[in-house]
């Protein structure tokens, strides 16, 4: 059913659609590519999402854009929340979470530890570094056991990804859920406590 | 008299070498095992130049083609480089290994908690995913091939073992189990004593490989009956610290500590020692 108002049109079942849409996940990635919101939304969908975003907005959710292949090149020009044509969409948490609430969702703290450790790294490589740089730096801290597990859990996961002569880059994940700049900042500006 | 110069003689094969070594460290430099600015792209320039008149087949030709392919990639990424030294991303890489260091496993996980927007995803059983977890289980490796990755050595099966062959290889020995320990536990407080401090390998390995396995084993006893503890200290570097009397500490938690001990490993400390 649709709405229409002086000049704004408010999509009810559509918006309802594009929740399902973007909440459930289907295949292994989640969130919809934008020709799928498309076909099942209709050509307003860019509107219809925007106007769930809105709606998101207050329980500090947002809907999020993001390159659905992008080239493993510099990591500047990757881009984080705008996507050109082949585009995904996905919902996230808007603001961020307390160390407590992510343990409560699962996630270790040394789990997040090593993340941080790799991804900044990864990033000071310019996005690409070979994995047995990565497993020897996290091997410092975590083990060598756990440094190659934990790599192979962020490949999985998609917060890294591994080419076939081993080097690893950032993944897709990564790209859409971490404020890569705010974190460089953190680490650099971090002192022992 | 005008001195003629002599024209100096060009080796094809040499040239082809010198070529074959630029496409080499410019692969090195795209699979980030060297900066790219470490190669002097207008010497090898020089060196192409230098041969290009000479060549005659075809092979030397694409030789030639592929060897300025592979400078225009490291020059691309030079590029590259340098804007992303002039980016707010830029970190020099040694300098956040020392930082890692210092930072404690809490506070690296609150940093990024801070800048991280999890993704919402309400898991269901689908079609695909029940695809996809038998394709997990199908393509996993048997165990036996995960634990080569770690290089821990050959892997047989658990065979049953007869007093009279235990005794052969050493595992065990007609002097008793408890004596052997004491022993082991005196030399270790001896070197402690003297030394000051007592690292794991130094104290373990031995001329042979099969004494060495004893002695580990030993160890093993020590920490875990409370003769003993173990550090791990900076760089994973394990010292022993033997108490004057046994100690049973119940509110502390025992952790396991596995230590491999393959006969590669053993050489090399070995030599070290």
């Amino acid at each position: 059913m649709e709405r229409e108002s002086v000049g704004k049109r408010f999509y009810g079942d559509k918006l309802k659609r594009a929740a399902h849409l973007l909440l459930f996940k289907r295949g292994k990635m989640p969130g919809a590519k934008d020709w799928e919101l498309k076909t099942k939304l209709g050509r307003d969908y860019e509107e219809i999402v925007s106007q769930l975003n809105a709606l998101l907005g207050d329980l500090d959710l947002e809907v999020r854009k993001i390159a659905e292949e992008p080239v493993g090149g510099p990591i500047e020009s990757v881009p984080t929340r705008r996507g050109e044509a082949e585009a995904r969409f996905l919902v996230g948490l808007k603001g961020s979470l307390t160390l407590r609430e992510a343990r409560m969702c699962g996630w270790r703290i040394d789990n997040l530890s090593a993340l941080s450790v790799a991804i900044s790294y990864l990033i000071s490589k310019q996005g690409k570094a070979a994995r047995k740089d990565v497993e020897k730096l996290l091997a410092y801290k975590f083990g060598r056991w756990r440094a190659m597990t934990l790599v192979d859990v962020f490949i999985r996961s998609g917060y890294l990804s591994e080419d076939e002569t081993g080097l690893l880059s950032l993944g897709w994940r990564t790209r859409a859920e971490v404020d890569l700049k705010s974190l460089m900042t953190l680490v650099l500006e971090a002192r022992p406590s | 008299m005008e001195n003629e110069r002599k024209p100096k003689r060009v080796h094809l094969s040499a040239g082809r070498r010198e070529l074959l070594d630029i496409v080499k460290t410019c692969r090195a430099v795209e699979n980030r095992e060297f900066n790219p600015f470490l190669l002097d792209v207008r010497q090898a320039i020089e060196i192409l130049r230098k041969y290009f008149p000479h060549w005659e087949d075809l092979d030397d030709y694409c030789l030639d083609a592929q060897t300025l392919n592979e400078l225009s990639k490291v020059i691309k990424l030079q590029n590259t480089q340098l804007r992303f030294q002039s980016s707010s991303l830029y970190a020099d890489p040694e300098f956040l290994e020392r930082k890692f260091e210092r930072l404690s496993v809490k506070k690296l996980a609150e940093i990024f908690v801070k800048c991280w927007h999890p993704t919402v995803e309400l898991e269901q059983l689908t079609l695909t995913t029940i695809e996809e977890a038998l394709d997990y289980w199908r393509n996993l490796l048997p165990f036996e091939e995960r634990w080569r990755r770690l290089q821990l050595g050959r892997s047989s099966q658990p065979q049953a073992l007869e007093m009279a062959e235990a005794l052969r290889l050493g595992v065990t020995s007609t002097e008793g189990f408890m004596r052997m320990l004491e022993k082991a536990w005196s030399e270790m407080k001896d070197e402690y004593s003297r030394n000051g401090e007592v690292e794991y390998w130094k104290f373990a390995v031995r001329d042979s490989y099969r004494e060495t396995v004893r002695r580990a084993y030993l160890i093993s006893f020590l920490l875990t009956y409370g003769y003993a503890r173990m550090l791990v200290k900076k760089k994973g570097r394990m010292f022993l610290e033997p108490y004057e009397t046994q100690k049973v500490e119940e509110d502390r938690h025992m952790v396991s500590f596995p230590i491999s001990i393959g006969v590669e490993r053993w050489k090399e400390w070995r030599e070290k020692v």
